[in-house]
């Protein structure tokens, strides 16, 4: 287990890494766009600028599970699709609790749910790659 | 598919992670193989026989086969 996690560490330090510059890109953009007086361009600019960020996190992600052997490939496949499926029937569970009424869901309960799920479905993915 | 691979190993004193070394593949890989809870690909199988100095058929058995 130790082993597997210092080399998923390994494959995906570079998608870590620009993962965060992404996730900072997003904060300092949301700041300027709230703090300064922006001209429409620049604005146009600096909303688009955190896909390059997050195209190079995608590229170096799938980089990462090339570096994998074929079982490990195998098993992180099964572990997206499944995370792909639920992430879906989640959101339209809160989309359907939400307009029948029962419960209007905040993006907070969205996002802490989802992590846990992902949490969960990793946690499984270790066990299964064990 | 059945395979003898946990034999032929240790008949060369070889450890999970000697044999992952020498297929380019994780210990957790050859232990699947091993405990037959995951069937290699063909080039892997290749492989395996390779190192073995064997052939596949001499290695890996298919479960309906007596």
């Amino acid at each position: 287990m130790k082993q597997t996690m210092k080399r998923n560490i390994i494959n995906f330090r570079p998608a870590f890494v620009w993962g965060l510059v992404g996730l900072a890109v997003v904060f300092v953009s949301s700041w300027l766009f709230q703090s300064v007086a922006l001209s429409p361009t620049l604005r146009i600019l600096l909303a688009l600028l955190p896909l390059i960020p997050g195209g190079l996190f995608l590229f170096y992600l799938v980089k990462g599970l090339r570096g994998f052997d074929e079982l490990q490939q195998r098993i992180y496949t099964e572990t997206a699709t499944l995370t792909f499926i639920v992430t879906i029937l989640l959101t339209f569970l809160f989309g359907s609790l939400q307009r029948a009424g029962l419960y209007a869901a905040k993006w907070d309960d969205i996002g802490n749910t989802m992590m846990f799920v992902w949490i969960c479905i990793y946690l499984l993915n270790e066990w299964r790659y064990r | 598919m059945k395979n003898n691979l946990r034999d032929l190993r240790a008949e060369r004193g070889w450890s999970q992670a000697d044999l992952a070394e020498k297929l380019d593949v994780s210990r957790q890989t050859v232990n699947a193989i091993e405990t037959e809870k995951y069937d290699p690909s063909l080039p892997l199988a290749f492989k395996i026989a390779d190192v073995f100095n064997m052939k596949i058929e001499d290695i890996f058995t298919p479960n309906h086969s007596k």
